[in-house]
């Protein structure tokens, strides 16, 4: 799993486009998806990830582009024999049936023997921990158990991909938790290929082997889940995976992969991924997690683990358990936040009392300034 | 308080004079197929079943008792695949003249019975084709598949597409999908709209009363046996008739019930 | 996928259009061509002489008698449908409104039994009550109200009365479908603001009722001009009213040429009243057939 891309491509699309009379809804899309890799698309809704996964399963056939699984072009291949498997949004386990029907209509359709089928689904009920339930009717079962039942209809047809159209979105947060954990040990388990989509990036980030992430049509980054959380190549994946701190300014020089940008706030020296030359206009992203505050503002102040230091006046604190949320109100108004963890050492300013914000510039990063 | 209990009053009494409204002329019509009369009038000469004995022993009645059956039968097996076929059509396509048709096929239900009939008589008779069973059940059709589309597309409205895309994403071919899945979802409207369709037809006389030619249902037989004259007879006949309407019609309601249409 | 829904829609519009066709629409046209025909001998129909020709209805427009029977039919179902309105609505209101939840279902079964009664069935019941032998006739002798039986029958009134008693029920279903869906708080809120009674009814109930009304209206309507059992029950062989009138065109006169522009004449009346009822309240076919 450490480099995805040397393994054999399961699912390939090229350049594929897909307008909605003049709406693009898809454009230009290209990505490869490995052999038993767990592959995650991430965007807001309305970004295209739900039309790219239906023209995966054959709902939608792309205006331009093409999609090969296991190396065959599918355009014209309809849903009913593709090699892929739906988990839809809403799971659309069949109400009339019970759960030992629901599971076995793949192999039904196949005209696979009863008596395979009878095995084959006790097999599949053991895997998704659920042995004796095939006689429950559907709406006996709870949200977390249905899941897992959709998962097993789908796999039992042993697809090459399994599509996953946000499946967790209508779960609690407790069960939403659990059954990431539970979704990532079944995958393991049968090593199938997933396409998960999704706009939680806690669910993207948590699950996946790599994660596109997708804005408008386009896909912005694919990258393993630390890529993307901390090596973000765009400003709209800098804004929407995780939490950032932004501060526009001009850069000034650039030396041995640094970048030294003015700010209102003053000198910041930070990463230069995209290799920004000096002159431009450009921003700069910190995570809250990455800042450390101290108390005090006077430019005499010790700067703790950092070249970069912004003073200002510590203006809130919320005490959320595990971590220390702060918010920070700079000299020129900026306002940023302050992650901490909840540790004993941890010595708070006191509210309302001057304070400065530390990192070093190994923690942030410049990137062009342009349209989010 | 007193204007609240004006109110109450007069509340109740509306019910009561509407509900005696409703039932005395009914109550009239039983009460008179169990008088002991040659006429079905009043006085009150004592209780007799010898009306309805007179049902059985009369083979106009019973013969347009079985037509009524089957046609009713013939307009449930013609109006309820055009009803629900159309149901798809119209809630799940767009095509041009989607507005026409839709209109088209509800035009019915506003057309009084006698144009529909009278119509058909023309083309039919154009046609070369008598009148008789086989026109009344298809004039019948006409605006009876009309209730069957709207109860049937009731139900279809509520169907979630998502579980036949699952069925084909699961291998079945999209007409598989539609019977295995969609049809069994759509069978309590189907099974409620059969009811309703068959009391319709069962029901009908003025779309009937012109394509029936020389043959009779059930309504058709009272309306001529009423011109000839009253007789106690009818009033018993007309009591089964509202028996077994009324059962019907109760069925209807707890299937559409059921159903949610 | 495009093409896929193509033949669906193809597949799906063969038994949708042999329906429309052959039993709507061209029964509907070839009705409409008799009407514009002369009648003439079997041997001449299809020949050089079978044009077209407006004489039957011209003879509609100057012979009174065809005219006065469409226009006190006419009048007659106008009149059912108001009355059926008045008479319904409380019912309606107090169904949706005023009853109590366990009242209400028992209400409703009540009224929908004789619902399902066949208006033969519901018309043959006033032929009884009305004869001169009658019920009414005998409860007015048994009072001494009146020396000598009274016919009641053979009178426009006594069919105008049945139409009422037969149709009256496809106006309160509709009504009640349209006052339950009213948010019983609105009719509380106006009334906490100091609204009476009568400017509740105005502004709040009866706005909000328009779509039942004009549901029920074109039902009610629709059965009383298209009758032939109520007034061939009530109001005898003397009585001719427009329905009765075809069917003769038909079966006694057999001058199927004049019959079918009668009925066309009562085609057009029908569509002119639902078209010009909708357009009055600014409705629209479907929103009116899906309230009931």
């Amino acid at each position: 799993m450490s480099d995805p891309h040397r393994r054999d491509v399961d699912v390939e699309l090229v350049n594929v486009t897909k307008r909605y009379h003049d709406i693009t809804a898809v454009a230009g899309v290209a990505l490869d998806v490995g052999r038993g890799e767990f592959f995650s698309i991430l965007g807001p809704s309305g970004c295209g990830k739900t039309t790219i996964l239906r023209m995966i399963s054959g709902f939608i056939d792309p205006d331009e582009g093409e999609i090969l699984i296991g190396g065959r072009p599918m355009r014209g291949v309809p849903p009913n024999r593709r090699p892929t498997s739906l988990i839809f949004q809403h799971l659309a386990l069949f109400p009339l049936m019970n759960v030992y029907d629901n599971i076995a209509f793949g192999l039904r359709m196949r005209g696979v023997s009863e008596r395979e089928i009878a095995t084959r689904v006790a097999a599949k009920l053991d895997l998704i921990n659920l042995p004796g339930y095939g006689s429950k009717r559907v709406d006996e079962l709870s949200g977390g158990e249905k899941q897992r039942v959709a998962i097993a209809r789908s796999l039992i047809i042993e697809p090459t991909v399994l599509l996953l159209d946000e499946p967790l979105g209508a779960l609690d947060l407790k069960l939403r938790e659990h059954m990431k954990e539970e979704l990532k040990a079944i995958q393991h388990r049968v090593g199938t290929t997933f396409i998960y989509i999704t706009h939680d990036q806690g669910e993207a980030l948590a699950m996946s082997d790599r994660v596109a992430v997708m804005s408008r049509g386009r896909i912005e980054q694919i990258g393993t889940p630390a890529e993307i959380y901390e090596q973000p190549q765009t400003q709209f994946v800098a804004y929407f995976v995780g939490e950032n701190n932004a501060i526009a300014g001009r850069t000034v020089a650039v030396e041995d992969g640094r970048v030294v940008v003015e700010t209102p706030e003053g000198r910041l020296v930070c990463r230069n991924p995209e290799r920004l030359e000096a002159g431009r206009q450009g921003l700069v992203f910190v995570r809250p997690e990455k800042l450390r505050c101290v108390a005090g503002n006077e430019p005499g102040v010790e700067t703790p683990g950092g070249a970069n230091a912004l003073r200002g006046t510590l203006e809130e604190v919320f005490y959320e358990g595990p971590v220390v949320r702060m918010r920070v109100r700079l000299a020129s108004g900026r306002q940023m936040a302050v992650v901490v963890p909840n540790v004993g050492t941890t010595v708070l300013p006191a509210v309302g009392g001057p304070a400065t914000v530390t990192f070093s510039s190994e923690d942030a990063y410049a990137l062009p300034e342009g349209e989010p | 308080m007193t204007a609240r209990w004006l109110a109450r009053v007069t509340t109740l009494l509306y019910v009561g004079i509407f509900l005696l409204y409703l039932y005395v002329p009914l109550a009239v019509v039983a009460a008179l197929a169990f008088n002991d009369s040659a006429m079905p009038q009043f006085p009150w000469r004592g209780l007799t079943l010898q009306w309805f004995a007179a049902i059985v022993q009369d083979p106009l009645l019973l013969r347009a008792v079985g037509n009524s059956v089957l046609v009713g039968l013939a307009v449930v097996a013609l109006s309820i695949p055009l009803g629900v076929t159309t149901a798809f059509l119209l809630v799940r396509y767009r095509f041009p003249g989607k507005g026409l048709l839709y209109a088209l096929v509800l035009s019915p239900l506003v057309t009084p019975g006698v144009i529909l009939g009278v119509s058909m008589l023309i083309f039919f008779d154009s046609l070369g084709l008598r009148a008789g069973l086989p026109t009344a059940v298809l004039g019948q059709t006409s605006f009876i598949a009309s209730f069957v589309l709207l109860i049937a597309s009731a139900r279809l409205q509520k169907f979630d597409r998502s579980l036949e895309e699952a069925a084909q994403d699961l291998g079945a071919t999209p007409l598989r999908a539609v019977l295995l899945i969609t049809l069994p979802y759509l069978r309590p409207a189907i099974v409620a709209a059969c009811v309703v369709a068959f009391l319709l037809s069962f029901d009908n006389f003025n779309t009937t009363f012109f394509l029936i030619g020389n043959d009779t249902t059930l309504p058709i037989q009272i309306y001529t046996t009423v011109r000839l004259g009253l007789s106690p007879t009818i009033n018993a006949i007309s009591v089964v008739f509202i028996v077994l309407t009324v059962a019907l019609g109760m069925s209807t309601e707890f299937l559409r019930r059921r159903a949610g249409t | 996928m495009s093409g896929r829904t193509a033949a669906a829609v193809a597949v799906l519009s063969i038994p949708a259009l042999l329906w429309v066709l052959l039993l709507l629409v061209i029964p509907q046209l070839k009705m409409l061509d008799l009407s514009l025909r002369f009648m003439l001998p079997y041997d001449q129909v299809g020949t050089a002489v079978d044009v077209h020709t407006l004489t039957h209805y011209h003879a509609f427009f100057t012979t009174p008698l065809y005219w006065k029977v469409f226009v006190k039919t006419l009048y007659a179902a106008v009149a059912v449908t108001v009355v059926s309105f008045v008479a319904a609505f409380p019912i309606a209101y107090i169904l949706a409104k005023v009853a109590a939840t366990s009242w209400r279902r028992r209400l409703l079964i009540l009224i929908l039994i004789p619902f399902w009664v066949n208006e033969i069935v519901r018309t043959y019941a006033w032929l009884l009550i009305l004869t001169e032998q009658g019920v009414f006739n005998q409860i007015l002798g048994t009072l001494g109200l009146i020396g000598e039986p009274v016919s009641y029958l053979y009178r426009d009134g006594t069919v105008i009365l049945g139409m009422t008693y037969a149709y009256m029920l496809f106006m309160i279903f509709p009504l009640y479908a349209v006052l339950e869906s009213l948010d019983t708080s609105l009719i509380e809120a106006a009334q906490d603001l100091g609204a009476s009674h009568l400017r509740v009814l105005r502004h709040i109930i009866l706005p909000h009722v328009v779509p039942g009304a004009v549901a029920g209206g074109i039902m009610v309507f629709m059965l009383s001009v298209g009758t032939f059992v109520v007034p061939s029950f009530l109001g005898g062989r003397g009585a001719v009213w427009f329905v009765e009138l075809i069917y003769r065109r038909f079966y006694d006169a057999l001058n199927w040429n004049l019959g079918s522009a009668f009925a066309f004449i009562l085609l057009a009346l029908s569509l002119l009243f639902v078209v010009g009822l909708l357009r009055l309240f600014g409705l629209s076919v479907r929103r009116v057939i899906q309230s009931p």
